[in-house]
């Protein structure tokens, strides 16, 4: 059951445009199974989001291959900053995704309707981003994410810019949201709990240019219940990582 | 079949953030046609045309600098009555309208391009430069030997003097867009057609409305220029042939339809500012 669905042979990216001699990503080799989520933790620098943006398509691989389990992926990238069109209505912003699929603009806003209920902004549909909180507009981002029906979703530290409360409330759902749906997922984050709680496999990478340090597998059974972050089985894993994670930062203070 | 098309949990429901309502948009109110026009410009200009006609009366000075204001409005009327005025204005108005459209839309298409790649930007740069430092007056006589005496040439002047604003305006504009947003539109593989719609032309309005009232106005310029030179009518050939034979009534005359005639375009510019602002208002943060 836990074919690939993507593999990373051997991918270096290094921007032209740095000028620096060092690559974001060097020589790295990783997979993700299908219908799985993959978390990414490591320093800040370390070429984290690059490594996301080559899985998207964003930036090109210098060398190195993406070789793909299915024909033709879907892949959808839900950024750290919720990016929304500032001049288009929250219901606009979530049909933008859907009608780059192609969909005529009547469509993809009839089926953003739907979405944006399913995010619990239903009325908020002909609002503007700058009228929601941070949480809310986090969620016209997932939802036009989710909206394309994509079969990989890449979150690039998500929830890095809400409240505790907030972040808490939108990692549940997202965990939701990958049970009742066939699809794959590759999460960056800085938050070693936010990576144990949704993850089955956490990947933790050494400082610029990144390779895996560790791979560590989350055994709890999905979906997971918030209170299992106060379990210690739970807080066990949580340490191994941060521990591990501690250790490529060393100039970083331990707290 | 999208993810999201099943339900939120209910437990979700509770842990929703709800920040307070904001008002919602002003209902679609429309931006008068004209703006409230304030009281002392209307005082100013009617105490200005007073001082003209207080200071030709006395004769303060000599009445070929100044004629009297009364006199200038009765040349006006004569002139209208014997019906080449309005012959005149439409002589101006087309190619200033067709050289104004023409540098709208080549001017934002340039600047728009060069905006979006550096390597354009650096091809044409120095032609824009090049361009601005000349007076447009010297290309007139290079337009008539090329496009005759017509319409052609005088639009030609039109746009060369005319289109700069909006090719440095959008370039600009096109510039300032969020590389964020272009690169958010790029995950998704959004057509061209679509960022350019959903994206481009939204996110740059103002720079183009910017450009627009600038344009207008060299537009204006540029023709009553090219009339001075190859024109048998128009409003700036009214100017010219009166300046020539020293009648400054007439002379005056058409100072004052150029006046009335640029403060009416500005006036439509704010116009369509003001549609802009009130939608910009009521959308952007």
């Amino acid at each position: 059951m836990a074919a690939n669905f993507l593999r990373l042979d051997d991918v270096r990216v290094a921007y032209a445009s740095e000028g620096s001699p060092m690559p974001a990503v060097d020589g790295l080799s990783l997979r993700v199974d299908a219908r799985e989520i993959l978390a990414i933790v490591g320093p800040s620098g370390c070429g984290k989001t690059t490594l996301l943006k080559a899985i998207a398509g964003l930036v090109p691989l210098s060398s190195g291959a993406l070789r793909w389990g299915t024909s033709s992926p879907r892949p959808a990238t839900v950024f750290q900053a919720p990016r929304l069109l500032s001049w288009a209505s929250v219901i606009d912003n979530v049909a933008f995704g859907l009608e780059a699929q192609g969909l005529p603009r009547r469509e993809a806003r009839e089926r953003s309707r739907g979405l944006l209920g399913r995010v619990g902004l239903a009325e908020w549909g002909e609002r503007y981003p700058r009228e929601l909180s941070g949480g809310m507009q986090q969620r016209v981002n997932l939802a036009r994410a989710l909206g394309v029906g994509p079969d990989l979703i890449l979150l690039d530290e998500p929830f890095a810019a809400l409240d505790a409360q907030t972040r808490e409330s939108m990692q549940f759902y997202l965990s939701r949201v990958a049970d009742q749906e066939d699809v794959t997922a590759v999460l960056v984050t800085h938050q070693v709990d936010e990576a144990v709680y949704l993850a089955d496999r956490v990947i933790v990478l050494s400082p610029r240019p990144a390779r895996i340090v560790v791979e560590v597998a989350v055994p709890f059974e999905r979906p997971r219940p918030l209170r299992l972050k106060r379990d210690p089985a739970f807080r066990a894993i949580e340490d191994q990582i941060w521990e591990t994670l501690q250790e490529q930062a060393p100039d970083a203070e331990v707290a | 079949m999208s993810l999201l098309e099943r339900t939120v949990p209910a437990e979700l429901e509770d842990q929703v953030d709800s920040p307070e309502p904001v008002a919602t948009r002003p209902a679609g109110r429309r931006a008068p046609i004209l703006g409230k026009v304030p009281v002392v410009s209307v005082l100013s200009v009617l105490l200005g045309l007073a001082l003209w006609e207080v200071i030709a009366r006395l004769e303060l000075v000599d009445p070929l600098v100044l004629p009297r204001l009364s006199e200038t409005v009765r040349r006006l009327g004569n002139d209208l009555f014997r019906e080449h005025l309005l012959r005149d204005l439409v002589a101006t108005a087309v190619p200033f309208l067709v050289g104004t459209l023409l540098s709208v839309l080549l001017g934002s298409a340039i600047g728009a391009a060069m905006g979006a790649s550096r390597w354009l930007d650096r091809v044409l740069g120095p032609w824009v430069l090049g361009l601005n430092a000349v007076p447009r007056i010297a290309f007139v006589s290079v337009f008539i030997v090329a496009f005759g005496l017509g319409m052609t040439s005088k639009v030609a002047v039109v746009t060369a003097t005319a289109i700069l604003p909006m090719v440095l305006t959008m370039r600009s504009g096109v510039r300032s867009l969020d590389r964020e947003i272009m690169e958010m539109a790029a995950s998704f593989r959004a057509p061209r057609g679509l960022i350019l719609r959903r994206i481009v032309l939204p996110a740059t309005t103002t720079y183009f409305v910017a450009g627009f009232r600038i344009t207008v106005a060299l537009a204006l310029i540029g023709e009553v220029v090219a009339e001075f030179f190859s024109s048998s009518s128009g409003i700036g050939f009214r100017l010219q042939a009166a300046s020539q034979t020293y009648d400054i009534n007439e002379v005056y005359a058409m100072v004052l339809v150029l006046a009335v005639a640029g403060i009416c375009s500005a006036q439509m510019v704010a116009f369509l500012e003001r549609r802009v602002a009130r939608w910009q208002g009521t959308t952007q943060s």
